[in-house]
């Protein structure tokens, strides 16, 4: 069984946030402690990488609720990049592709993320 | 009715009740949020024999998680010793499952179909679940019964191919 595994790394000031294996509601927490960290020190760029995610429900999807509209009033985001076609249909259920950025790649993700900033 | 008779009607009535097992399956899960995954491959495990397609096979795993995690975070507080029943049924093409607890009573017409608008400015991570089972599934029951059981009844008929 794959078990939940969250991997970070920045790139200037942009974080990127890797998931992998299965995002429920156990495994949730961690990610929300990891976007609360980000956001109590001031970072609010951030990119979620979904590209080894295999699972998500609603306790997955709920977290990034909770921080999206404190990110984007300190000038930053949540952008979502490398997300498969199996995940992206329950973000979708739900209607978050009216709320947040997809993006193919981590790169197109911060390539957006830098030409805001001009 | 002659011995023969008898007997393939006796044979008949056997492999209805083989039918019925294999088709229906019991389990009972603590109310622990680190279960959600046993559940998941319970729920794999009943349809390996069946070929039903990937995508409604997704389905169904993901609404079975949110009624549990509706359970364990509403019904039972997040109390770990209470127990969750789960029982999962194939009557022809139609999937039926029954999620019991004996917690608190959740009457899911109160809650609202999220608005993702409000929720944005409320910065509300939940209240999804039921919406996306309703999504998944065909049918979403309650049933209160007055021994304290509730249960959630999930159906989604289903397209087998043939084995």
């Amino acid at each position: 069984m794959n078990e939940f595994n969250l991997k970070q790394k920045s790139i200037e000031d942009i974080n990127i946030i890797e998931l992998k294996g299965y995002l429920d509601a156990h495994t949730a927490p961690k990610l929300e402690d990891a976007i609360s960290n980000l956001v109590n020190t001031n970072q609010y760029k951030i990119i979620v990488n979904f590209s080894d995610l295999d699972y998500i429900s609603s306790a997955g999807l709920g977290v990034f609720m909770a921080f999206i509209e404190t990110v984007r009033n300190k000038g930053g985001d949540i952008k979502f990049s490398a997300m498969n076609e199996k995940i992206y249909k329950i973000f979708d259920l739900i209607g978050f592709p009216r709320i947040y950025e997809f993006y193919s790649t981590d790169e197109e993700a911060i390539q957006k993320f830098k030409s805001s900033e001009k | 009715m002659n011995f023969t008779v008898l007997t393939k009607k006796l044979s008949k009535n056997l492999n209805r009740v083989r039918n019925n097992l294999k088709n229906s399956r019991i389990k009972t899960f603590k109310s622990q949020t680190k279960n959600l995954i046993l559940i998941r491959e319970f729920v794999r495990e009943f349809f390996a024999s069946k070929r039903i397609s990937n995508e409604d096979l997704e389905k169904i795993i993901l609404a079975i998680d949110e009624a549990c995690t509706n359970k364990i975070k509403h019904a039972y507080k997040y109390d770990e010793t209470k127990d969750i029943i789960i029982k999962l049924r194939l009557i022809e093409d139609e999937f039926i499952a029954e999620i019991s607890d004996f917690g608190l009573p959740f009457n899911p017409d109160e809650i609202p179909v999220p608005d993702l608008k409000e929720n944005y400015f409320n910065k509300k991570s939940g209240g999804y679940g039921i919406f996306l089972m309703r999504q998944l599934m065909d049918e979403v029951k309650y049933e209160f019964k007055r021994d304290g059981e509730n249960k959630i009844i999930l159906k989604k008929k289903l397209n087998i191919k043939n084995a």
